[in-house]
C-alpha cells in the first residue's frame, strides 16, 4: 500500500515537474490589434496580429490551441474543440502563427448569438476578447497561462454620395463654373485621420456609368483630409447641346493610405458611385422636353423653342 | 353543271384572293440601321515651371475610340454588333488600378483587351423570340441580382409568348498577376479572374407584367494568381458567390403600379479558407460552406398609381449587412430606405410639381444606425408666355447617434425666374438663378458651418435678321464661406454660335473668364477659350471638332518655388460620325 502511495506521489511530482519544464520552454506571445480587420476570416493578414511561439526546450514539440472568443462581459461566444485541433510544430527558434490558424474558426464550437456573424462575416460592432492556450501534442496538458488580449470590432460603414443626388441634371451655366461634392463622415468616426480620394469619370457615348468609372481615366482626382465637401471648378466647356454625364465617388483610405475594406474587396473603399449629368438650360416644361439618356439611363430636361 | 359553276366561281374567288394576299406580302429586304465612328482626342499640359509638379494631368494624352453599332434586319431576322473599343486603357477604379501606365508594368494580353470594361466587342442575333448574345454585354436580368458590370461570354434569351428565358456566361474581370516596380512606384497586388453565370426563368406579358426568378453564380479562379501577395496590401482573396432572387412587376390598367424583389445572397469571402459548417451549412448543389461564408437577404419593393397629371408612389429597399452581388460590386449593403414621391400638375397645367421625401437608415443591423433625412421639391410656374418661375430645395440630414457622432446637414434653395420679351427686330431672354446652400459638417464633436450663395445672370438676345447668329452673355458671382475659409468666384462668359446652312456648318464659341479668391490669398485667375465645328459632310457623315484652351494663373495660395505658377491646358476632339439607314 505505502509502494502504491509513494508510486503515485512520484507520478505526481514527476507530472508537475514536466508541466513546469514545459512551461519554462515554451512561450507564447499573442499580438493582437486592437481593431483587427472585421471579417473574421481575413485574419490570416499581418494586420490582425500574430501569435508567437519561442521554445527554449531544444527539440521540435508539436502543439495545438485551445482559443476562446468572449464577449464584453466575460461570456463565451465560440470555443474551440481542442481534440480536433489541427498539430503545429513549434521549433527551436520562434515559430510565427498567423491568427487565423490561432482563431481556428473551422474547429470553433460556437454557443452565443452568431447571427451577425452567419449573415455578414463579422462580429456585431463591440469589444471582444480572444484567449488563447497551448498544449502539448496529443496530450491534454497546457503548455502556458492562458493569454487573453481584447479587441474591438468596428464595422465601417462607408460614406453615402449626399450630393450632386443621383441621376440629377446640373445648370450648365453654373455648373461649368463650380459643382459642389458632398458626402457622409466615415461611420464610426476612425480615431486615426482619414482620407477621402474623390474621383469624378465621365461617361462617355456608349458607355455606361460603371463602365466609365471602371475604365476612363478621372477627370477630377482630389484627396481630401477629414473633410466631407468639396467645391469642383471644372475648367471644362461644359454647355454642349449632348449634355456631359458623370459618375463620382469617394474613396475612403485609412492613415496607411490604405483602402477601408468592403464586401467586395476589389472595390477598394469606393463608395456606392452616383451619376449626375450637366445640361442647358435646365427648365423643367412638360413631358415633350423630357428625353431619355442612355448615358445615365435617366431622363433629362432639354429646352423647349 | 349550275353547282359546278359556282364552285368553280368559288375557286377562283380563293384563289385571286390568295394570290392577292401573297402579293401582297412584302418580300423581305436587307435593311441597316446604326451608326459608327471613330474619335480621337488630344490633350496637353504644360506647367510653368516644369518641377515640382503641381497640377496633374486629367486626361489621356492621347486617346482614341472606335464605335461600330449598326444592325442588321432581314424579315425577322436581325443581327445587332456594338463594337466600342479603344487600343489605349488607363483603368483607373479597376483592375491594374493605373498602373498600366508604369514602366515595366506587363502589356495586357488578348484576353484581358478583350474582357476590359474599356471595350465593348459585342454581337447579338435573333430570330423572332430568340436572341443569342456573344461577346461583351451589359445584362441587367433584376435590381438585386446583376448587374451593373458588363461581361464577355455566351448567352440566350428566349421569349416565346409568355415565357422568358435567359441564361449568360462570361468574365467580368480578367486576372492580373501581382507586380512590383522599383520604389517608389508603389506594388500591384493582383486580382483573380472573376466568371459570371446567369439565368432567369418567368412570365411576362410586355407592358403589363412580369414574374420570374434570377439565379447567378459569381467565382474567382483561385488558380488565375500564381503568386498572391500579403503585404504591404493583400491580394483579394478569391470571392464566390451565389444569388437567388424572385422579382415581380406590374401595371394595371387604372393606373396601378409596382415592383418587388427578395433576394438571397450566399456569399464565400476567401476561397482558400478552410470548408466548415459550423457557422452556415452548405447551399449544396451551388456552393460550400467555409469559415468565410455567410449568407443573407435583400427586399425591395415599389408601389404607386399614376393619372393623366399626377402621379403618387412608394418604395422602399433593405439589404441586409452581408447582402453582396458580384454582379454589383460598389452597392452599400446594411441599410433600410424608403422614399414617398408625388408629381402633378395644377392650375391648368401651368404649375409642375414634383417631390419627394424619404429615409436612410445606414448600418441597419447594428444598435448604432446612422439616419439620413433626405427631401427635394421643385416647383414651376409658368405665368404666361414671358415670364417662368422654378423653385427646388433639397434637404438632406445625415446623422450618427452620440456627442462624438458625425453630422452632415444640407439645406440648398434654388430660385430661378426667366422672362422673355419681343419687338419686331429682336426677343431678349433673361434668366436669373440664384442659388443659398447651408451645410453643417460635425467630425470630432466640432461643427463646421458652410453658406455658399451663388448668383447668376444670363442674358441671351435673337435678332430676327441674323437668325444664324445667337449670342450670349452671363455673369455669375460664387461665394462659399465658413469658419475656416472663404472662397469668391466671379465669371463672365460670352458665347455665340453661327449657322452656315449652305455649307452645313455649326460653329460654337465661348470665352469664360474666372477670378478665383481664397482669402486671404491672392486671386488666381484662368481664361477658358472654346470653339466647336460641326461639319456635315453628307447626308449621313458628320465630322465635329471641338477645341479648349485653359490657361490658369495661381494667386499666391502655392509657396514658393511655385509662387505665381500657371499652367496651360489644351483639349482637342474630332469625331466623324456616320449613320446607317436611310
Amino acid at each position: 500500500m505505502k509502494q502504491v502511495i509513494i508510486n503515485r506521489f512520484c507520478v505526481i511530482l514527476l507530472a508537475i515537474c514536466f508541466q513546469v519544464a514545459a512551461h519554462a520552454q515554451i512561450n507564447a506571445n499573442l499580438i493582437l490589434n486592437n481593431r483587427p480587420p472585421a471579417y473574421l476570416s481575413d485574419w490570416n493578414s499581418a494586420l490582425a496580429g500574430q501569435l508567437i511561439a519561442t521554445n527554449t526546450s531544444g527539440i521540435n514539440t508539436s502543439v495545438r490551441f485551445q482559443t476562446k472568443l468572449l464577449d464584453a462581459n466575460g461570456n463565451t461566444i465560440a470555443v474551440s474543440n481542442l481534440s480536433t485541433a489541427k498539430q503545429y510544430v513549434v521549433n527551436t527558434t520562434a515559430t510565427i502563427f498567423s491568427l487565423d490558424k490561432v482563431l481556428q474558426l473551422e474547429n470553433m464550437i460556437f454557443s452565443g448569438n452568431i447571427k451577425q456573424l452567419a449573415a455578414s462575416g463579422k462580429l456585431s460592432p463591440g469589444t471582444y476578447q480572444l484567449c488563447v492556450q497551448l498544449y502539448r501534442g496529443i496530450e491534454n496538458l497546457p503548455l502556458n497561462e492562458e493569454k487573453c488580449k481584447i479587441f474591438t470590432q468596428v464595422n465601417y460603414q462607408l460614406p453615402y454620395l449626399l450630393t450632386p443626388a443621383d441621376k440629377t441634371w446640373l445648370d450648365a451655366n453654373t455648373a461649368q463654373i463650380a459643382i459642389i461634392f458632398r458626402w457622409s463622415g466615415l461611420v464610426p468616426s476612425a480615431l486615426q485621420s482619414v482620407s477621402y480620394q474623390l474621383e469624378v469619370y465621365e461617361v462617355q457615348d456608349g458607355q455606361l456609368p460603371v463602365q466609365a468609372m471602371r475604365s476612363n481615366q478621372p477627370t477630377l482626382v482630389t484627396t481630401l483630409r477629414n473633410t466631407t465637401q468639396y467645391i469642383w471648378q471644372p475648367n471644362l466647356n461644359l454647355k454642349d447641346t449632348a449634355g456631359h454625364v458623370f459618375i463620382w465617388t469617394v474613396q475612403t483610405l485609412d492613415e496607411k493610405r490604405g483602402p477601408i475594406e468592403t464586401t467586395d474587396a476589389n472595390a477598394k473603399g469606393r463608395s456606392e458611385p452616383r451619376i449626375f449629368g450637366v445640361s442647358v438650360p435646365m427648365v423643367p416644361k412638360d413631358s415633350s422636353s423630357i428625353i431619355y439618356d442612355a448615358r445615365c439611363n435617366c431622363y433629362r430636361n432639354i429646352q423647349s423653342k | 353543271m349550275l353547282l359546278l359553276k359556282k364552285y368553280t366561281i368559288l375557286l377562283f374567288c380563293f384563289a385571286s384572293t390568295s394570290l392577292f394576299a401573297q402579293q401582297a406580302v412584302k418580300k423581305p429586304t436587307v435593311s441597316i440601321s446604326g451608326k459608327a465612328g471613330v474619335s480621337y482626342d488630344y490633350y496637353g499640359l504644360t506647367t510653368n515651371p516644369s518641377s515640382p509638379s503641381f497640377y496633374t494631368p486629367r486626361r489621356p494624352w492621347n486617346l482614341v475610340r472606335f464605335q461600330f453599332q449598326p444592325t442588321i434586319s432581314y424579315g425577322d431576322f436581325k443581327i445587332s454588333f456594338n463594337f466600342n473599343f479603344s487600343p489605349m486603357v488607363t483603368n483607373f477604379a479597376s483592375p491594374p488600378f493605373n498602373l498600366s501606365r508604369v514602366p515595366g508594368f506587363p502589356k495586357q494580353s488578348f484576353g484581358q483587351w478583350l474582357t476590359n470594361p474599356m471595350n465593348n466587342i459585342g454581337i447579338n442575333p435573333s430570330y423572332k423570340w430568340a436572341e443569342l448574345q456573344l461577346g461583351t454585354q451589359y445584362l441587367k436580368y433584376s435590381d438585386l441580382s446583376t448587374g451593373d458590370v458588363g461581361a464577355f461570354g455566351y448567352g440566350f434569351s428566349l421569349k416565346p409568348g409568355k415565357l422568358r428565358v435567359k441564361f449568360f456566361r462570361g468574365v467580368s474581370q480578367q486576372a492580373y498577376q501581382t507586380f512590383s516596380s522599383i520604389a517608389p512606384v508603389a506594388n500591384f497586388e493582383g486580382a483573380y479572374k472573376r466568371t459570371i453565370t446567369m439565368g432567369q426563368i418567368g412570365l411576362e406579358k410586355e407592358d403589363k407584367y412580369f414574374a420570374g426568378f434570377n439565379i447567378v453564380k459569381g467565382i474567382d479562379d483561385k488558380t488565375s494568381i500564381t503568386s498572391p501577395v500579403t503585404t504591404p496590401i493583400a491580394t483579394p482573396k478569391p470571392a464566390e458567390n451565389f444569388i437567388v432572387s424572385f422579382n415581380t412587376k406590374f401595371t394595371a390598367d387604372r393606373g396601378w403600379y409596382g415592383q418587388t424583389e427578395l433576394a438571397t445572397t450566399y456569399s464565400t469571402r476567401n476561397q482558400f479558407a478552410p470548408s466548415s459548417t459550423s457557422i452556415i451549412k452548405d447551399n449544396d448543389p451551388f456552393i460550400k460552406a467555409r469559415t468565410s461564408s455567410y449568407r443573407d437577404h435583400a427586399v425591395q419593393a415599389g408601389f404607386g398609381k399614376k393619372g393623366k397629371d399626377w402621379d403618387i408612389g412608394a418604395s422602399m429597399k433593405w439589404l441586409g449587412a452581408g447582402y453582396n452581388t458580384l454582379g454589383y460590386p460598389f452597392v452599400q449593403n446594411d441599410r433600410l430606405e424608403y422614399t414617398v414621391n408625388t408629381r402633378f400638375n395644377a392650375f391648368k397645367k401651368k404649375t409642375n410639381v414634383v417631390a419627394s421625401v424619404g429615409r436612410r437608415l445606414g448600418s441597419f443591423s447594428t444598435s448604432s444606425k446612422t439616419k439620413q433625412l433626405i427631401v427635394n421639391a421643385n416647383v414651376f410656374t409658368q405665368f404666361d408666355d414671358h415670364f417662368s418661375l422654378n423653385i427646388n430645395y433639397n434637404n438632406f440630414g445625415f446623422q450618427t447617434p452620440g456627442l462624438m457622432g458625425i453630422k452632415n446637414v444640407g439645406n440648398d434653395l434654388g430660385i430661378n425666374p426667366v422672362y422673355t420679351w419681343s419687338n419686331t427686330k429682336m426677343s431678349q431672354l433673361l434668366s436669373g438663378t440664384y442659388n443659398w446652400s447651408k451645410y453643417d459638417e460635425k467630425y470630432l464633436g466640432v461643427t463646421t458651418t458652410n453658406n455658399t450663395h451663388t448668383a447668376l445672370l444670363l442674358y441671351v438676345p435673337t435678332f430676327f435678321s441674323m437668325p444664324n447668329f445667337s449670342p450670349d452673355l452671363s455673369l455669375m458671382y460664387f461665394l462659399n464661406q465658413s469658419s475656416l475659409n472663404k472662397l469668391t468666384i466671379y465669371s463672365a462668359i460670352v458665347g455665340a454660335a453661327f449657322k452656315m446652312p449652305k455649307r452645313k456648318i455649326d460653329i460654337r464659341t465661348q470665352l469664360q473668364l474666372n477670378v478665383t479668391k481664397i482669402d486671404p490669398k491672392t486671386p488666381s485667375k484662368n481664361l477658358l477659350a472654346t470653339v466647336c465645328l460641326d461639319w456635315k459632310l453628307t447626308k449621313k457623315l458628320t465630322c465635329k471638332n471641338s477645341f479648349t484652351g485653359n490657361i490658369f494663373k495661381y494667386g499666391n495660395e502655392l509657396a514658393i518655388p511655385l509662387l505665381g505658377a500657371q499652367y496651360f491646358e489644351t483639349m482637342y476632339r474630332t469625331a466623324l460620325h456616320y449613320r446607317f439607314g436611310k
